[in-house]
């Protein structure tokens, strides 16, 4: 089964420990719901998808992968 | 806890008063024979045209307390955000409810049928819409809760 999985914690580490909320900020959405992505719960939208890289600026597949 | 997640604790507890209060009315009034008669089903339906904007009422009431309540405690206030995975979840709440009251009319329906009286077929649909008020805001706790 496919399954979409990113690489937001390490790239909230790279970007000096941005934490949870400060994302979440950027990103227009709750810090629940990073906290979901990151724990692999919740698949975001193509919208959410291109915010959350475009706040790290790194292109969409640099964040999120299809693994099949 | 995200605004939508305490909303809905805040909408579940509420729905819980506002049905013991209906029921506690409805149950009373039964016991009084004011249900009785030719004319008891209008007089059922006064009486539940009547509560609703009551129910709004403590609704609106028991929210805002909560929201104050949880401000004062934890010093926080309600910032509003709704995303798209609140949304995703408040859909499937409405679907629960959707299935539950839709469920309970079929059931109210059969039970007339059946030949029970039309007052207490009344009130099963009354109490699916109740069921489905309390079904939908803890299927949407549930998904809150494991996260999506």
């Amino acid at each position: 089964m496919a399954q979409i999985t990113n690489t937001i914690r390490r790239l909230r580490f790279d970007a000096g420990e941005m934490t949870q909320k400060d994302l979440a900020a950027r990103a227009g959405v709750t810090r629940q719901t990073i906290n979901a992505l990151e724990a692999g719960k919740y698949s975001p939208t193509l919208d959410l998808a291109f915010r959350i890289a475009r706040v790290f600026g790194k292109p969409l597949e640099e964040v999120f992968q299809y693994d099949e | 806890m995200s605004f939508t997640e305490r909303s809905t604790i805040a909408e579940l507890v509420t729905s819980l008063a506002v049905i013991a209060l209906f029921t506690w009315v409805i149950v009373t009034r039964q016991a009084e024979g004011a249900f009785a008669g030719p004319e008891g089903l209008q007089i059922w339906a006064r009486q539940i045209l009547w509560m609703i904007p009551v129910g709004i009422g403590v609704g609106i009431g028991v929210s805002v307390l909560l929201a104050l309540a949880y401000h004062v405690t934890l010093r926080e206030a309600f910032d509003g955000l709704v995303d798209e995975r609140d949304r995703i979840i408040v859909l499937f709440g409405w679907k629960v409810t959707a299935i539950t009251i839709s469920t309970g009319f079929v059931a109210a329906l059969a039970a007339l049928a059946w030949g029970v009286t039309p007052l207490l077929a009344l009130n099963l649909m009354l109490a699916s819409f109740a069921a489905g008020d309390l079904a939908g805001n803890a299927a949407r706790l549930w998904r809150y809760r494991r996260g999506y």
